[in-house]
């Protein structure tokens, strides 16, 4: 099964939602840094919460299937299934790239409706997440809780490499002056980071 | 001036306590070191680190911190809270503010805040430490940490005031004190006139100034001492009979010996304050005979005359009823006699002679010819009566005739004397508490240059000297001290002094010294040259056509020193 490309369905400077067209077994992953690469800028975001369901919730999903089939064998069984299904990100914005210019702040304007929505490359994410800046925006979020903010220096380290190690310090430290009157959840998101 | 490694950045501090630096991650400094900042002028003002500090921003990483052990996340939240939520500060002392005009001048500004902080480099310091080409310079040692530099000072400064090495025993007093006596006496070598010379005379307990230096350090063995370095410059006298390679005897006769010379040795000789005066009383009575006739079993027919004046002595005669005649107990006598019987059983003190004039005169020409004297005690170095005696006897009679040829003088320099650096070791016991104002050293201490004659203190025991002698040693060699006063005694009234108190603490055992006072324009921590078999004679003094200001230029220790 080919993934399907997300598009924003709502918007605002400080989160965006992006559905799927269908039920998707393998959308992006919590925390993972995205991208919307439509209008002025390029906006760089963090995904804080997936939700699959049904597309009408007026019309919710019944249990179905034989005693031992899978969850893929019984949607095989029913293609018209998928079409009623959908799978839902939201993403808190954590920075955009302008040209030359990556600032790890809200974007002036949200990403346009409909704009397809795109991992970030190892290239973007390094220039957004490289100091750690962009978690400032993700301690302030409402929707961010402390699994998402360890989920996103985990997945943003895996662009960096070699310097992995390095780069989840420096998050680390960055968090650490964001958190230094709450040393409890900065514990509580390191032992995340660490996982 | 640009300076060197980036350390750190101005958070905080005062003029009169220190300055706050938090340090950069991954950055160290330790005591002692020397740091600059900029000033925004062009200036920089350099200081001395007297404290790091583990500081927390909260309180919560300290209360709840990281776990132990080696798991990632353990791991990871150490790194992670090392220099965010905890971290290091430095204390730093200011004392200088350097420009690159050279006009350096005491700090009397602080950096703004966050202004970077670097370790001090070699060009700052040179330009701290400047002596001028034309001063002679004693090459001090290499500041902490900066093995490549040689800090010197102004020799003529240095001798123009009192000076103190204190350190407690083993730590290297004597080998510093050599080399500062060898720098003097090679000066005096280069000088072109007798008056141009600043001399020394060293009362030298253990034998350690004269010919050769019992060497305590690596390797032991013996070192060339003044005499062997510089045989025609320094002349050796001992209270022993025949020494080799010594210049003459130093005997002392009983008629010799003034109440005013028995005043120091109270707390040696056990003499009581009421027989020293009583003392005074006999010497006044029975004239320069005075030790020889209380000697004596009974008094003598002419002492009798001479106590009791108007004819009216008793039957029975005694030293009891003589006592009770010039109006003291017959114990102050006793104890009088006793103190006095120990001190001529000593094989340099001859009864009934008058040796000791000849002896002075000897020595006082010797110095104002320009070469140094160096008493050597031989046996009797571990007598401290001994030593307290002689040194102050022989001081006292050359300070008188330095005293007189000063006032001869009358301000026309070319008839003032040469300059006298009196060296003497367990300086608390001649100028203690309650003796300071008996000997003549506390007198030359107090007076200081007025009569072209200072001291050079050594001693162990600082707290225990005189405190209005102390404040008048002007600069101050200090090697590891343990008590708590006697590092007090050193740095009281020093501004910053908790800084140096701790600097001072932490010395290293050997051949480290915390340097400060007249004749240096900021506290240094050096690790003096060590003294190698090879150490050349004058190697404690910068050549004069060294460099452009030698600090820079002048080869490191270990390069002369091996």
């Amino acid at each position: 099964m080919t993934s399907s490309t997300p598009r924003v369905t709502e918007a605002s400077v400080r989160s965006f939602v992006c559905a799927y067209e269908r039920y998707e077994e393998a959308p992006f992953a919590l925390g993972q840094l995205v991208a919307v690469r439509e209008g002025a800028a390029t906006i760089v975001g963090v995904v804080a919460e997936i939700e699959s369901g049904p597309d009408d919730p007026t019309r919710p999903l019944q249990p179905r299937g034989e005693p031992g089939q899978s969850g893929a064998e019984v949607m095989a069984g029913e293609p018209g299934l998928r079409e009623l299904l959908r799978t839902r990100v939201t993403v808190v914005s954590c920075g955009y790239i302008e040209g030359e210019a990556a600032r790890a702040a809200l974007p002036p304007t949200p990403p346009p409706l409909l704009g397809a929505v795109e991992a970030a490359t190892h290239a973007e994410t390094i220039r957004i997440a490289g100091e750690g800046a962009f978690l400032a925006l993700l301690v302030a979020s409402p929707l961010c809780d402390d699994a998402v903010i360890a989920a996103a220096i985990r997945a943003s380290s895996r662009s960096f490499d070699l310097r992995a190690g390095e780069y989840t310090v420096t998050a680390g430290k960055e968090l650490a002056r964001l958190l230094r009157a709450d040393p409890a959840r900065l514990t509580s998101i390191l032992r995340g980071v660490a996982l | 001036m640009s300076g060197g490694q980036r350390i750190g950045i101005v958070v905080g501090g005062s003029l009169n306590k220190a300055l706050e630096v938090r340090l950069e991650p991954g950055a160290a400094a330790g005591l002692g070191q020397y740091v600059m900042t900029p000033l925004g002028d062009g200036a920089s003002l350099v200081g001395m680190v007297t404290d790091v500090l583990l500081k927390s921003a909260e309180s919560g990483p300290t209360a709840c911190p990281p776990p132990l052990g080696d798991g990632h996340a353990a791991e990871l939240l150490r790194a992670v809270l090392q220099d965010t939520a905890v971290y290091t500060q430095l204390e730093v002392n200011p004392y200088l503010e350097v420009r690159t005009s050279g006009e350096n001048s005491r700090a009397r500004r602080l950096p703004v805040h966050f202004a970077p902080v670097a370790l001090a480099d070699q060009a700052v310091l040179d330009s701290a430490f400047a002596v001028s080409d034309e001063a002679p310079a004693f090459r001090l040692g290499a500041p902490l940490g900066m093995d490549d530099v040689m800090v010197h000072v102004d020799l003529e400064r240095l001798c123009e005031r009192s000076a103190g090495i204190f350190g407690k025993s083993g730590t290297g007093k004597t080998v510093l004190a050599l080399q500062v006596l060898d720098a003097i006496v090679a000066n005096a070598t280069a000088a072109p006139t007798n008056r141009d010379r600043t001399v020394a005379l060293i009362f030298d307990m253990h034998n350690d100034y004269g010919w050769g230096l019992k060497f305590q350090g690596e390797g032991g063995g013996e070192r060339r001492s003044l005499k062997q370095r510089h045989p025609s410059q320094v002349a050796v006298y001992t209270l022993e009979d025949n020494v080799p390679h010594t210049d003459g005897r130093v005997l002392i006769g009983t008629r010799d010996i003034t109440t005013e010379d028995l005043g120091v040795l109270a707390g040696t000789a056990d003499f009581t304050r009421q027989a020293v005066e009583a003392a005074y009383e006999l010497e006044n009575r029975l004239g320069k005979d005075w030790v020889d006739e209380i000697m004596a079993d009974d008094p003598s027919p002419a002492a009798v005359r001479k106590i009791w004046r108007d004819g009216d002595e008793p039957d029975e005669i005694n030293w009891a009823r003589a006592a009770s005649k010039v109006g003291y107990a017959s114990g102050s006598v006793d104890n009088l006699r006793r103190g006095l019987r120990k001190i001529v059983r000593r094989d340099f003190v001859r009864p009934g002679h008058d040796q000791f004039s000849g002896i002075i005169n000897g020595i006082v020409q010797t110095l104002q010819g320009g070469k140094s004297v160096v008493i050597q005690f031989g046996r009797h170095g571990s007598d401290l009566t001994s030593y307290m005696l002689v040194a102050n006897m022989l001081s006292r009679r050359i300070w008188d005739s330095y005293r007189d040829v000063m006032e001869r003088a009358q301000g026309e320099a070319a008839k003032e004397p040469n300059r006298l650096v009196i060296v003497i070791e367990e300086a608390h016991k001649f100028v203690d508490k309650t003796l300071a104002g008996q000997t003549i050293f506390g007198q030359i201490a107090r007076e200081l240059r007025k009569y072209n004659v200072t001291l050079l203190i050594i001693d162990q025991r600082p707290s225990q000297i005189d405190t209005e002698v102390l404040s008048q040693v002007g600069t101050k060699f200090c090697l590891q001290l343990d008590s708590d006063a006697d590092i007090e005694a050193l740095v009281g009234g020093m501004p910053g002094r908790a800084g140096l108190r701790s600097v001072i603490a932490s010395l290293e055992s050997k051949r480290q010294a915390l340097v400060f006072g007249h004749a240096l324009p900021m506290p240094v921590v050096v690790q003096p040259p060590e003294l190698t078999a090879n150490f050349a004679p004058g190697a404690s003094l910068r050549a004069r056509l060294g460099g452009s200001n030698g600090a820079g230029k002048a080869p490191t220790p270990a390069g002369l020193f091996g």
